[in-house]
C-alpha cells in the first residue's frame, strides 16, 4: 500500500517536473501534474499520471489544484526570459508565489517545497567553500533573476503557516531539457558551433539527483529550512573544453569578459524582443556564471538516496536523451565510454 | 498536392489551432508555412500546439514524434499517419 503524501507538482511539465515526476512514480507516488492552460503535455500524457489546471496567477485554479494534497512541490516559479526589468520581475515572481502560498495555507497543505536556484548561494570571502549558510544579506544587485530568486526564498523562509523547504540545485543537466535551457551551451558545443559564453563557476548536478533529492526532502521528518543539491564546482571554460574534447570539436574559444559577456546578453535580448527566437546567449545564464560561487553541497547530497551522479554519466544521459530527440545530430562524435577523458567521474 | 477529404479536415482542424497560438492572419496559415519563420512560433509555443493537437485527435504522440517538425504540412503529415488516414500522392 502506497503510504507516500498526496503530493502536487506545480510545474511538472517542465524539464524538472518531469524528472520529479517520474522520481515520484518510482517511489511509488502517483502525483498530481499541476500545468498551465497552455504548455506541453505529451511526456505527462504518457505517464498516465493525472493533470490538473494550476496557474500561478489564476488562484481558482490553485485552490482546486491543492485539494486534499499534503504536499506541494513548486516548481513553477517566474522565470525571467527579459532581464531588462529586475523590478518588475521581482514584482510578478514575488505575487505569483505569494499567490500559491495563500492557496496553500488555505487548502490545508502540510508542506510547500520551493525550487529555488545556486543564484541566492553567497560567495565567501574567506575562499572556502560556500553551503546553505551562506546567503545574500540583502538583494544581490545582479539581474533580473537573482533579484527575483533571492525574493522569492525570503519570502518562503518568513512563512509561518506552513512547512517550507527551499532546494537551490545547481545547473541542472540531464534528460527532458527540452527546452534547452541549461544544456544549451552543451548543445552548441557538441554541434561544434563554439559559443560564445563568459567564464566563471558552476555546479552542474543531475536532475535526476534533484528530483530525487525533492522526493526525500517530502517525506523527512525534520529537514532542514534550505538544501544546496549540486554537483562539485568547476569552471565553465574547463566544462567546454572537457567537452569539446568529447565530442571531438574545435576547443572553446576565450570566453568574453564579464562586461562583455552581459552587454552581450544584453543586446541579444534586445535583439530577440518580441520575436520567436531565444537570446543565443541569456542574461540569466550569464548572471549565474560569473557571480557563481564555489559550493560544498554535502548536505544536499545526502538526501539523494545512493549519491550524486558522476558528471560523466549525467553527460552520458543527456546526450542520449538529445540524440534520441534529435537536438544532437547523429554526425556529432558519440563520446566513447573507454577514452579515459569521458570515463573520470570529475571532469575538472 | 492532392489530398483526401480527410486529409482536409485534419487541415482544417490543425488550422484552428494554430489560430488560437498565432498571432499572424489564418489566411496565411496554408500547409507550407513554417513554424518559426511564417506563423512567429518559437519551439515552446511550437511544443504547446503539438500537445494541444495530441490532445484534441487523440494521436498519443510520443515527444520523438514531434521534434523536428517545421511546417504546417509536417504536422498534417504526422497526424495524418497517425490517425491512419493516407494522403493521396
Amino acid at each position: 500500500m502506497d503510504e507516500s503524501p498526496t503530493t502536487l507538482v506545480l510545474g511538472a511539465a517542465g524539464f524538472l517536473g518531469v524528472n520529479l515526476v517520474d522520481a515520484l512514480l518510482a517511489r511509488g507516488s502517483r502525483p498530481r501534474c499541476g500545468h498551465r492552460a497552455r504548455t506541453n503535455l505529451i511526456p505527462l500524457r504518457r505517464r498516465g499520471v493525472p493533470l490538473v489546471l494550476a496557474d500561478t496567477a489564476e488562484p481558482p485554479s490553485l485552490a482546486a489544484a491543492f485539494s486534499g494534497v499534503e504536499v506541494v512541490f513548486h516548481l513553477a516559479g517566474h522565470y525571467p526570459r527579459d532581464g531588462r526589468t529586475p523590478e518588475e520581475t521581482r514584482a510578478r515572481a514575488v505575487s505569483e508565489l505569494s499567490t500559491v502560498l495563500d492557496a496553500a495555507a488555505h487548502a490545508g497543505v502540510r508542506r510547500v517545497v520551493l525550487v529555488s536556484s545556486t543564484a541566492t548561494v553567497a560567495p565567501r570571502d574567506d575562499g572556502r567553500p560556500s553551503t546553505e549558510a551562506d546567503v545574500f544579506p540583502e538583494e544581490p544587485a545582479i539581474g533580473a533573476y537573482h533579484a527575483a530568486k533571492w525574493s522569492m526564498e525570503q519570502l518562503v523562509l518568513d512563512e509561518d503557516r506552513l512547512e517550507t523547504i527551499v532546494v537551490c540545485p545547481g545547473a541542472c543537466l540531464g534528460p527532458w531539457d527540452l527546452r534547452v535551457g541549461t544544456s544549451a551551451l552543451l548543445v552548441a558545443t557538441a554541434r561544434g558551433l563554439d559559443p560564445v559564453h563568459p567564464d566563471g563557476v558552476v555546479s552542474p548536478v543531475d536532475v535526476r539527483d534533484v528530483a530525487r533529492a525533492l522526493t526525500t526532502l517530502s517525506t523527512s521528518s525534520a529537514p532542514p529550512r534550505r538544501v544546496v543539491v549540486a554537483g562539485e564546482s568547476l569552471r565553465l571554460q574547463r566544462l567546454l573544453e572537457q567537452l569539446s574534447a568529447r565530442y571531438g570539436v574545435a576547443p572553446p574559444g576565450a570566453p568574453l569578459s564579464d562586461v562583455a559577456a552581459r552587454a552581450f546578453a544584453d543586446r541579444e535580448e534586445e535583439r530577440v524582443a518580441g520575436t520567436a527566437s531565444r537570446a543565443s546567449l541569456a542574461r540569466e545564464i550569464v548572471d549565474l556564471v560569473v557571480h557563481g560561487a564555489v559550493i560544498d553541497a554535502q548536505l544536499g547530497a545526502s538526501f539523494v538516496p545512493g549519491g550524486l551522479t558522476p558528471l560523466s554519466e549525467t553527460l552520458d544521459a543527456f546526450d542520449a536523451f538529445a540524440r534520441r530527440m534529435r537536438l544532437i545530430p547523429e554526425r556529432s562524435a558519440s563520446p566513447d565510454p573507454k577514452d579515459p577523458k569521458h570515463a573520470q567521474h570529475d571532469l575538472r | 498536392m492532392h489530398s483526401t477529404t480527410s486529409d482536409d479536415s485534419v487541415f482544417i482542424a490543425i488550422r484552428a489551432l494554430i489560430a488560437q497560438v498565432s498571432t499572424v492572419p489564418q489566411g496565411l496559415i496554408t500547409r507550407e508555412a513554417r513554424l518559426r519563420e511564417d506563423l512567429a512560433l518559437d519551439s515552446v509555443a511550437s511544443m504547446e500546439l503539438l500537445s494541444m493537437l495530441d490532445e484534441s485527435l487523440g494521436l498519443e504522440l510520443e515527444m520523438e514524434d514531434v521534434l523536428g517538425i517545421e511546417t504546417v504540412s509536417g504536422i498534417v503529415g504526422l497526424a495524418t499517419t497517425r490517425l491512419g488516414i493516407g494522403s493521396a500522392q
